[in-house]
């Protein structure tokens, strides 16, 4: 059933996961990720039918006329606009909570206030204390760079660096106590006089780093991150070898959670000097015959590289929802299927997962290289003319060929290749996926998941003698 | 694993998709695929030939509108003075009837960039509610113009009420995301009617100070007051004139007032008075030899102009 290939592949990832899955922040990320999911699935909703149905720009405002028959529709996109970027474009602080309280429970810290500091502590990491404190930059992260998760390793990050903090300043705080206190001595405000000293240290700490982060001009901690990892502008060439690179690179970052430079909403891919001209040329000749840059940014990655957003994604939900034997994974793949044909591809990395999932990583990786190639291919042997006429970035990605070429039959025809490119690409891995998914139903994978189960409830809290709340206290 | 799956239940999670169900996806996915092209599609022919006609069109006409109680006819002395100091310019008149319906003379030649266009009324009456309806027929006439000669942007020259036609149409009409004014030079255009003491704004004034945001931010703007005494043109008092800074002032780019005396500065006759006839030439027109290169005149610098610029 399964080819040597994949044979040799579930050998490899067998032994990835057995490695990764005892690991308490693989543990705490793939549960951040679960709980986080209910937010992306409605705020991605909303932004998939907002900026396509209801907003100047959107692929079905325009292609069924809606503003001819629903004058007021655009004030009802821009409400629904505002509302996904308090669910889906907040997901960088829910992850710092989410992440912080899952890693607090393995550690056997008090989950609630651990997560608190650790949202207070990315929230001071967003202020920029040099331009007052009327200048809150909370709002302009959420959208930084598209917004949606892309900027969820930087929410982890700051809840890592929080719960450890936390742990620590615990421990010395520990250093101070003449004897450990035992439960019955606790009371209702133990645990919070306890929290006093880790939590405002870490606060404190976050102060600091939020003034050092200032001086360095950027926008908060989520700023700074994007600018250390900002190419320059030299290098955006528009060679074969640059864009494969580029996007490489850029998907790279994606699995872990951070935004890079390309993105199917991104203006950079369309406003290049290459694409004026090459609009120019064909609206001054009438043809696609004669264009002075076939090959742009444009031409290849926008068109054959990112159907349903980075890294092929919509490639990935078609695949998932017809050949994955795991039901929740098909169930994940229907919500995400409009987002993801409208190229928003939040809900396939949260929820199959891609983001720090061994198995997807790599097709999420080499899928967009593969299609772009077929789509390089066709253009360079002049089989399929290049994409030259402005598009909607909420069209559904194997169409943008056929459109951006003002209806070439041939671009339709590489769209469908490029798109079957990724199909062989991401299968093996599903069949992979299927797999882990049969064993761990017949119960023979090792037990693997022990430390998961701290976070079931049992063994989180130490059993007790007698009842939790103390009959002689009072208040 | 903490928990433990009875032979039914893994029966259940393993299934795989039911064949049929995925056919059936399959279908309905292609349906749903073409309910989107062909709309798709169709919208995008009719957006790249919309495309390129602007791109290849570069026309940007010069409209008039002569005051009340003249007709099409009006800048006939002027635009025969303005066409012998350059040449190319085409020669179109429009005028609106009181039903909504238009006449044309004239014709706009082919790879003409620049032509001179009239846009007269039926009812040229004087009278707010008279300018209101001229101001509503005008911007028939430009949906018409524009439709027909697929331009995106404009010089605007209003005489007399045409001024104040020009500046309701501005204010209420224009849709600025379809349609550009460059620039607008308005001719003893009374903004204030005939009333000489500014204190006393007319309900044309106050409506139009009222609705000024509605200018547009990039417009360059040219009031020309002509004097024939101290006080007037002998119809327009120049206090009038000047009420235009109330709308025009620090609500688009550019907005100059310049004072004309001597000969041909009476009111009707300011259309042809040479002076005037060199701004238009220099500030109005972009080509204003189309066809030979390099004989622009060069007329005289303001006499009396009072200026202010929006950085």
């Amino acid at each position: 059933m399964l080819s040597p290939l994949e044979n040799w592949l579930v050998g490899r990832y067998m032994r990835i996961q057995a490695a990764i899955r005892q690991k308490k922040l693989y543990i705490a990320v793939t549960h951040t990720l679960g709980s986080l999911l209910p937010f992306v699935v409605i705020g991605s909703l909303l932004q998939a039918v907002s900026r396509s149905v209801f907003m100047a720009n959107g692929f079905f405002y325009n292609i069924y006329h809606f503003a001819d028959w629903w004058p007021g529709a655009r004030s009802v996109g821009t409400v629904m606009n505002s509302l996904s970027d308090i669910t889906i474009n907040f997901s960088m602080f829910i992850a710092a909570f989410l992440f912080a309280k899952y890693l607090a429970r393995l550690y056997q810290l008090n989950d609630g206030i651990v997560g608190w500091v650790a949202l207070l502590a990315a929230m001071i990491l967003q202020v920029n204390f040099l331009t007052g404190l009327n200048r809150l930059n909370i709002a302009g992260s959420l959208s930084n760079n598209g917004g949606g998760v892309h900027n969820l390793f930087i929410g982890l990050l700051v809840g890592l660096m929080a719960t450890q903090g936390y742990r620590f300043f615990s421990w010395v705080a520990g250093h101070w106590q003449h004897r450990a206190i035992t439960w019955e001595e606790e009371t209702f405000v133990t645990r919070g006089l306890h929290a006093i000293f880790p939590a405002g240290m870490v606060l404190a700490a976050s102060v600091g780093l939020s003034f050092l982060i200032g001086l360095s001009g950027q926008d908060g901690f989520a700023g700074l991150v994007l600018y250390a990892i900002a190419l320059p502008r030299w290098a955006f060439s528009h060679a074969i070898v640059t864009i494969m690179a580029i996007t490489l690179w850029n998907n790279i970052l994606n699995v872990v959670g951070l935004s890079g430079p390309l993105s199917p909403f991104s203006q950079l891919t369309v406003d290049s000097q290459q694409s004026t001209d090459n609009l120019s040329a064909a609206l001054k000749a009438g043809s696609l015959s004669n264009i002075p840059h076939p090959v742009t940014f444009h031409t290849i990655y926008d068109v054959y590289g990112s159907m349903g957003g980075n890294g092929m994604m919509l490639v990935l939900v078609v695949a998932i929802i017809f050949l994955s034997r795991q039901p929740d994974r098909r169930r994940v793949a229907w919500w995400s299927l409009f987002p993801t044909l409208m190229n928003f591809n939040d809900i396939g990395l949260v929820g199959f997962p891609v983001l720090f999932n061994p198995i997807y990583i790599v097709p999420y990786l080499l899928a967009p290289l593969v299609s772009m190639f077929v789509g390089w291919t066709a253009i360079r042997l002049g089989w399929t003319p290049p994409v030259v006429y402005s598009t909607f970035n909420t069209a559904p990605g194997f169409l943008t060929a056929f459109l951006g070429t003002n209806g070439s039959w041939a671009a339709l025809v590489t769209s469908v290749v490029a798109f079957a490119a990724g199909l062989l690409v991401y299968i093996p891995f599903i069949h992979i996926d299927n797999l882990v998914w049969l064993q761990t139903l017949a119960g023979t994978l090792p037990a693997q998941q022990r430390e998961e189960a701290k976070l079931s409830g049992q063994e989180v809290l130490p059993a007790r003698a007698r009842a939790a709340v103390k009959k002689t206290e009072s208040y | 694993m903490a928990k433990k799956y009875s032979p039914q239940e893994r029966a259940q999670l393993s299934r795989r998709p039911s064949r049929t169900k995925v056919l059936i996806g399959l279908v309905a996915a292609l349906l749903l695929v073409i309910a989107m092209a062909i709309p798709a599609y169709n919208f995008q022919k009719v957006a790249v030939a919309n495309a390129r006609v602007i791109h290849n069109s570069r026309m940007a006409p010069v409209i008039f509108i002569p005051g009340s109680s003249a007709t099409q006819n009006r800048f006939d002395a002027l635009i025969k003075e303005l066409n012998s100091r350059s040449t190319g310019h085409s020669y179109f008149k429009i005028t609106v009837k009181t039903d909504d319906s238009l006449s044309t003379t004239g014709k706009i030649s082919p790879g003409d960039n620049e032509p001179f266009i009239v846009v007269g009324f039926e009812n040229n009456k004087d009278g707010y509610s008279n300018i209101k309806k001229q101001a509503r027929w005008f911007s028939i006439a430009m949906t018409w113009l524009q439709k027909r000669y697929r331009f995106n942007n404009f010089v605007g020259i209003g005489h007399s009420n045409g001024g104040l036609i020009y500046t309701l149409y501005l204010e209420k009409y224009l849709d600025q995301d379809d349609l550009t004014i460059n620039k607008l030079m308005t001719i003893g255009t009374p903004y204030n009617l005939s009333e000489k003491n500014i204190a006393n704004r007319t309900e044309i004034l106050s409506d139009m100070i009222k609705d000024k945001s509605a200018l547009p931010k990039d417009l360059r703007m040219w009031s020309i007051a002509g004097t024939e005494n101290y006080s007037d043109d002998g119809i327009v008092p120049v206090e009038s004139v000047e009420a235009g800074k109330y709308v025009y002032q620090d609500q688009v780019r550019q907005y100059t007032l310049i004072n004309v005396t001597g000969d041909n500065s009476q009111h009707s006759d300011l259309p042809q008075n040479r002076e005037i006839v060199g701004y238009i030439q220099q500030y109005m027109l972009t080509n204003p030899n189309q066809n030979r290169p390099g004989t622009r005149g060069n007329p005289t610098q303001p006499s009396a102009s009072s200026s202010s610029q929006k950085k």
